[in-house]
């Protein structure tokens, strides 16, 4: 049976989103107090999120 | 009934009907879990209640992510290709549940509660399935101890606002009415023909009746408990 293309091309650059997302988030869970921190992290989370929203899956494989 | 457990080596060797459901299901489930996040993510993570609040929603949108990774990676080893549905608008979404929008924390909350739930039935059904490749994948702790995050998360949550009584009270039933039906249509008709040859070939376990009476009895006590109305199981269905 043969891959469907890109199959490994996704699932490595998804990897990459996923840790970006979980690194944010491990980075700010310990500073809740300070604003500046969690801000920046849930910004960072956004921006990641916003691009996978937007689903412009051959934009990503280039 | 067939119960042979096939590897992806052998997936070529299958009968076409196996062929068809497993990658349909792959596909459904594929789009189900990177539904969640297209759902609520634009408007919740900026206006989530508390900084804790927005880190949970990031995180949760992470794990679905990684969800459906997971699963259309299975679906591309078999050469059906699922990132269709990472670019799909909301209103293509296989699920009716997911072609809408969720723009206020206490539908976010019974979301979680309520069709996050309905998911782990369905990961459910894959345990000792006979896609070997796919009950290895619902062996591994990872994607129902997530899942068991979210429901528990959004469990939490609603019993939280309705303690509170008054308007949060009544936000939360709202939400808990729209979303109790959508959560029941999920599971299927009763008296569906597809379902029934999911189960022949052992790609699912309950019939869609006998999962969603599950489900019921389930949700049903801890509604009640959180001082809640169970909301009619008939309005608004479009499944029986």
């Amino acid at each position: 049976m043969s891959q469907a293309p890109n199959t490994e091309a996704l699932d490595e650059h998804l990897k990459t989103i996923i840790l970006a997302l979980h690194s944010a988030v491990n980075w700010a869970m310990p500073h809740l107090k300070d604003p500046k921190i969690v801000d920046q992290a849930v910004q960072d989370c956004k921006e990641i999120l916003d691009v996978v929203i937007e689903g412009n899956v051959s934009e990503w494989l280039k | 009934m067939f119960r042979d457990q096939v590897a992806l080596k052998d997936f070529e060797k299958t009968d076409p009907e196996y062929q068809d459901l497993l990658r349909r299901v792959l596909a459904i489930q594929a789009d189900c879990e990177i539904g969640g996040p297209n759902l609520y993510v634009k408007d919740i993570l900026p206006t989530a209640p508390t900084k804790l609040d927005q880190l949970i929603v990031a995180r949760t949108a992470a794990e679905e992510i990684d969800h459906y990774r997971k699963i259309a990676r299975l679906a591309g080893e078999i050469g059906e290709d699922v990132s269709y549905v990472l670019s799909w608008p909301n209103q293509k979404r296989y699920v009716e549940a997911f072609r809408g929008r969720i723009t206020a924390w206490e539908d976010f909350a019974v979301f979680g509660f309520l069709i996050d739930r309905v998911g782990r039935y369905q990961l459910e059904e894959f345990v000792g399935c006979t896609y070997e490749p796919l009950n290895r994948l619902m062996q591994q702790p990872d994607v129902m101890r997530e899942e068991e995050g979210h429901i528990d998360f959004g469990t939490n949550q609603t019993a939280e606002y309705a303690a509170k009584g008054g308007g949060s009270k009544a936000k939360i039933q709202k939400a808990l009415d729209y979303w109790y039906v959508k959560g029941l249509d999920m599971f299927g008709r009763s008296d569906s023909k597809r379902s029934e040859r999911y189960r022949y070939w052992g790609l699912k376990r309950r019939t869609n009746a006998e999962a969603r009476q599950q489900y019921i009895n389930e949700v049903t006590p801890l509604i009640e408990k959180m001082g809640l109305q169970v909301p009619d199981p008939n309005q608004g269905r479009m499944y029986f």
